[in-house]
């Protein structure tokens, strides 16, 4: 690859709609050869908050120096037993669209459905007592080290009940943003979340790249489509990636034939391995693990046409 | 006449630097330029920047209500950048370092700023169309200036 | 009674539809009725695993506010009290709808003092209510670019409160499919639920995975008995199934990597469908028997 003087830092995110395909494998080996390649410098964001992985794979250099803060960007709402003079006008006038508030026939005054609430404050504003407040609650962690492979890994875990999984996915990309690493930094990659909403379009929100991963079944395509109509809405650049490309399925004509009447960007295609599953119960990324192995190989060819597709295409 | 309004450190005015981050600056300085030259500048402080959610959004408010017709910004998150179109407010690029708000307006004077016209701010910020929630602080298309905590060593 | 199973699991692609579908399949092959709900909106492929359609849809919309500038006084009230200052507000001027960040809780519409406010939406997805080989299917989809996945599922579970209320002799047994995570959309649908299968693989992520759920749904009081997926994946399945049962996790059974099961998937037969042609002897087709019949005697349903 060339080397452009003034090379801009990008931020990729792996994204693949449907769960399971891959994003957690891939963004490991990637991070690792990133960080063997001078002048990348990476820094890795585990953005799928509700259930975060990328951690069992690139582990802390050392265990004393991990770093974790509490996130307090979960609102709820709270009632204040001896302002409410239990009128019931927020049930009978509906205060609560969310179902959130119900009355408690035996001691008279309204509930509220934690989990429902979204903290929205209506119900603070409409009491005409001021009874109910608004509070911040815990909404999950950040935590931060320096991975044995001497890269910067942030990954966001939300707190279980919490309803606010696109926030500290903006939280976690915020954080990366004041790392001093960043400056130096020249590709931030995003494992992303399963799915396409709310965590999802906070991830992809003002990258410079998607990758998206996909699979040739129909739950796969089915899943590629969608996302792809997501990215598409917010005209970033994208290039898939197959995996398992070579499974046996009477499926595979159809969807190699669909695939490539879109034209779409292929990024690359990894051939079912087992070295991926076996690299993974070994918590290495397969480029570590097995670099002479088919999926190694397709993923360092990945791994260029991604740098040419993100700096000569400038 | 024309009112300028750019993201900065500390108390503001022109010779402090300019902050890379809209809805989080400590403060916005107000530039007013005439005929080319500098007519007079103000600094206010940005409550924005400590508020749970929202920020870009209230930032833009404060943009607004002190009467700018134009802002220069380093990065900004989808939602600052919906509010500001709206707001029918010319967005400048400021270039990717350090740069002090003097500096930024003499290049503003020369015309050497980027304008992102409302047509492509979306895809400049990294905007979707339709209703997205999470947030909205995208990383700024990369070109963020990311200088906070810089390591002395 | 009608029963309702929630098969869930943390992990992405453990294998929740595919076992959501069999076990709907199986149900319905011992002559029970039953009701698939897909309540993974942002992905649903229920109907896919089974060759269905989507069809009969109905719109769920989002509220969004819209003002009347003819009856707006500027006075700013709406966008002081809204907490997602989703009310762009510049002193003596109409306030301006940002609409990605309101949280739809209508209360602009509520206070202003002027009713300036129209109660407005947009269509963020869709629910579809089909029938295939006899199961009936109800599949809420999130349209692609709008956040609020939650909405689409309060609208599946309104609808099945309405089945619970009004029809409960219609279906003898409801199976929900979820989305992967520990999320609030997930948590609704354990909510619901009677009986709760957390589908994981044994590794290391499906075992880190499967703990969070299993938090979660400790959390809501719930039942469960966990299916082990791709179980002869790398000869981890004894050594897993051990660790299971000294943690006292209850296992419904385990499903070894099949052929069959691939193939089914890909033509979007179910495994256990009458009148497939898989083998009735293979691996995977007589570890779903097993389950099933774990399952009918876990969850007291009388063949």
């Amino acid at each position: 690859m060339e080397r452009h003087e003034n090379m801009k830092r990008k931020i990729v995110a792996v994204i693949s709609g449907k769960g399971g395909v891959g994003k957690t494998s891939l963004t490991a080996s990637l991070s690792t050869l990133g960080s063997d390649d001078s002048n990348i410098n990476p820094i890795v964001l585990d953005c799928d908050v509700d259930a975060p992985n990328l951690a069992l794979i690139l582990t802390p250099k050392r265990k004393e120096q991990i770093h974790s803060e509490d996130v307090f960007a979960t609102l709820k709402a709270n009632l204040i037993e001896e302002r409410c003079i239990q009128c019931k006008e927020c049930i009978d006038n509906h205060f609560c669209e969310f179902n959130a508030l119900r009355w408690l026939e035996d001691n008279q005054i309204p509930e509220i459905d934690y989990l429902a609430c979204e903290g929205c404050g209506a119900c603070k504003v409409l009491c005409p007592e001021h009874a109910f407040e608004i509070k911040s609650v815990k909404s999950g962690e950040i935590i931060s080290y320096e991975t044995i492979f001497q890269f910067p890994l942030i990954y966001g875990k939300t707190r279980l009940g919490s309803t606010t999984s696109g926030k500290l996915v903006a939280d976690v990309k915020q954080f990366a943003q004041n790392l001093r690493e960043f400056q130096a930094s020249n590709i931030i990659l995003i494992d992303g979340p399963p799915g396409i909403g709310c965590p999802v379009i906070s991830a992809i929100s003002g990258v410079d790249y998607v990758i998206t991963i996909t699979e040739p079944t129909p739950s796969g395509l089915h899943d590629l489509i969608r996302t792809i109509e997501l990215v598409e809405q917010f005209n970033i650049d994208f290039g898939i990636v197959i995996n398992k490309a070579d499974l046996e399925s009477p499926f595979q004509e159809k969807f190699k034939h669909l695939i490539e009447e879109t034209g779409y960007n292929i990024l690359g295609k990894i051939n079912f391995d087992l070295s991926i599953p076996e690299a993974m119960s070994y918590a290495k990324p397969v480029v570590n693990y097995a670099p002479n192995s088919s999926a190694s190989i397709s993923i360092m060819e990945i791994y260029d046409r991604l740098k040419n597709q993100l700096w000569n295409h400038q | 006449m024309v009112i300028i309004a750019i993201p900065s450190n500390g108390n503001g005015g022109l010779n402090e630097q300019m902050n890379p981050r809209f809805g989080r600056c400590p403060s916005f300085t107000f530039v007013t330029v005439e005929n080319n030259e500098i007519k007079e500048v103000k600094a206010v402080p940005n409550h924005a920047a400590d508020a749970m959610g929202g920020a870009g959004i209230q930032a833009a408010q404060i943009v607004g209500n002190n009467s700018a017709n134009e802002v220069i910004v380093g990065s900004l998150g989808p939602n600052a950048a919906q509010s500001l179109s709206s707001l029918n407010l010319k967005i400048y690029q400021a270039p990717n370092q350090p740069i002090s708000v003097k500096e930024v307006i003499n290049l503003y004077l020369e015309n050497k700023l980027q304008l992102i016209t409302s047509a492509n701010v979306s895809s400049h910020y990294g905007m979707g169309r339709g209703g997205g929630m999470g947030g909205g602080r995208g990383m700024g298309g990369g070109r963020g200036m990311g200088r906070q905590n810089r390591s002395p060593f | 009674m009608v029963k309702i199973i929630c098969v869930t699991g943390g992990k992405g692609g453990t294998g929740k539809t595919l076992i959501a579908v069999n076990l709907a399949t199986l149900f319905k092959n011992h002559g029970f009725n039953v009701l698939l709900v897909d309540g993974d909106v942002e992905n649903p492929n229920t109907y896919l695993l089974m060759n269905g359609k989507l069809e009969n849809s109905s719109e769920v919309s989002f509220f969004e506010p819209k003002i009347d500038e003819a009856k707006c006084t500027k006075c700013g009230l709406c966008a002081e009290n809204c907490i997602s200052h989703a009310l762009l507000y510049i002193k003596d001027a109409i306030p301006i709808p940002i609409l990605n960040v309101c949280s739809g809780c209508k209360l602009c519409y509520k206070i202003c003092p002027t009713e300036a406010i129209i109660a407005d939406s947009r269509v963020i997805g869709l629910i579809y209510s089909t029938k295939v080989n006899n199961i009936d299917l109800l599949i809420g989809e999130l349209k692609p670019s709008e956040a609020r996945s939650t909405v689409i599922v309060k609208v599946l579970m309104e609808k099945i409160d309405i089945l619970l209320n009004d029809k409960h002799d219609k279906y003898d047994i409801i199976i929900f499919d979820t989305a992967p995570g520990a999320h609030c959309d997930v948590e609704e649908l354990i909510q619901k639920a009677d009986y709760v299968i957390p589908v994981t693989e044994p590794t290391r992520f499906g075992r880190l995975d499967l703990l969070r759920i299993i938090e979660l749904i400790d959390l809501l009081n719930k039942e469960y008995r966990v299916i082990v997926n791709r179980s002869s994946l790398l000869g981890f399945r004894d050594q897993f199934l051990n660790e299971l049962n000294d943690n006292d996790i209850q296992v419904l059974g385990d499903i070894p990597l099949d052929e069959d099961i691939v193939k089914s998937y890909c033509i979007g037969v179910p495994l256990m469908d009458n009148h497939s042609r898989f083998d009735t002897q293979g691996k995977g087709y007589k570890s779903f028997q097993i389950i099933y019949e774990n399952l009918t005697k876990w969850s007291d349903m009388k063949t």
